[in-house]
């Protein structure tokens, strides 16, 4: 009889970890990605694993930066701490994209595979997953693999911005800005981010991310507004970071080493202790 | 005659402790996802575990003495 409940739990427990990623992987897609490939990039990609987005054959080529791109990073504490912070709302849970911009984000395990891929058509719609949820929200966040890349193409048609600039950053973690006079009138772009190139260990994390990109700002370094000057492009969301085992992470063996040895501490050399009067 | 026993607090142990427990256990629900990444969230985790780290250390129930308890010097005869 034991063995019996024993394997009817085993059991459940199996079909718990199978049945909801199968009926998942079930959903049909209801955007085809390749539209928003740009014709000469679309014969490096093709649907491998069957989930309705183009998985990666060769890398395409990265993106070319503008002249006002921060491309050294910032170095010192305090220019770190400046470009990460701002006013983040944990408790906003959404995502929101506005403005002519549009285009397409796909992102990439180490394989090549794609994990997630997301698309927006411009105006006040959020971008929204091939599946027609609303991405990078804070229950469907955008996945990235820390040892992956990012496949993008983006525009602003049928706007040109000129003198533009832009900034992304992530509370605590990660920020970036740069613009451009743009004297050559592009209104599109398309490249790639090789995050296993530029990172220096994989990590997992849930961050809530923002950035904008306005026109017209001229060569002046673009702060965090409430409201931008027209025309511009700015929005908010969640991204994920997914890799290995967490616990395999360099993070997360140092979260664990700090939450074994402070738990050891608190219990074996903290307690107050009663001592035999001499 | 009972032998009696005094207590120490280690308030201070506590709070280091609650300290680095509190970085810990935020760290780790950072890394599996279960809370999102921010440095303010970080220094609240870590700020009210080291709170009752201090408050473990000053009154949790002691450990009970260590050994056995010392015999009282022999009453010395007084002054017939």
């Amino acid at each position: 009889m034991r063995r019996v409940r024993n394997l009817l739990l085993a059991l459940g427990v199996v079909t718990l970890f199978t049945v909801p990623p199968a009926l998942a992987q079930e959903e049909e897609p209801v955007v085809d990605l390749m539209q928003f490939i740009p014709e000469q990039f679309r014969g490096d990609f093709a649907d491998i694993n069957g989930d309705g987005i183009p998985d990666l054959g060769a890398l395409p080529p990265e993106g070319v930066a503008g002249i006002w791109d921060d491309r050294v990073g910032e170095v010192t504490e305090e220019g770190f701490l400046q470009a990460v912070s701002g006013d983040f709302d944990p408790a906003d849970t959404g995502s929101s994209l506005t403005g002519p911009c549009k285009g397409v984000v796909i992102s990439y395990d180490s394989e090549g595979m794609s994990i997630d891929a997301m698309f927006d058509r411009g105006g006040d719609d959020p971008a929204y997953d091939v599946y027609g949820h609303q991405a990078m929200t804070r229950d469907n966040p955008f996945e990235v693999d820390t040892g992956g890349v990012l496949v993008y193409f983006g525009s602003t048609v049928p706007e040109t911005f000129y003198d533009h600039r832009w900034f992304i950053k992530a509370e605590g973690v990660f920020g970036d800005d740069g613009g451009d006079p743009n004297p050559r009138d592009k209104n599109r772009n398309a490249g790639s981010v090789d995050f296993g190139d530029l990172l220096p260990f994989q990590f997992t994390a849930l961050i809530q991310a923002k950035g904008a990109f306005v026109d017209g700002w001229g060569a002046a370094e673009l702060p965090e507004m409430d409201v931008y000057p027209e025309p511009n492009c700015a929005g908010d969301g969640w991204v994920k970071f997914v890799g290995p085992n967490p616990l395999l992470t360099p993070p997360g063996m140092l979260a664990a080493l700090l939450a074994a040895a402070g738990f050891t501490g608190v219990l074996f050399n903290a307690r107050p202790a009663l001592s035999w009067r001499e | 005659m009972m032998a009696e026993t005094t207590l120490k607090r280690h308030p201070i142990r506590g709070f280091i402790w609650g300290l680095i427990t509190g970085a810990g256990v935020a760290l780790l629900l950072m890394v599996f996802s279960v809370i999102p990444l921010s440095i303010p969230t970080l220094g609240i985790y870590t700020g009210v575990s080291a709170v009752l780290g201090a408050l473990w250390g000053s009154f949790a129930p002691p450990k009970k003495p260590k050994g056995v308890a010392p015999t009282p010097p022999p009453a010395v005869p007084g002054p017939a």
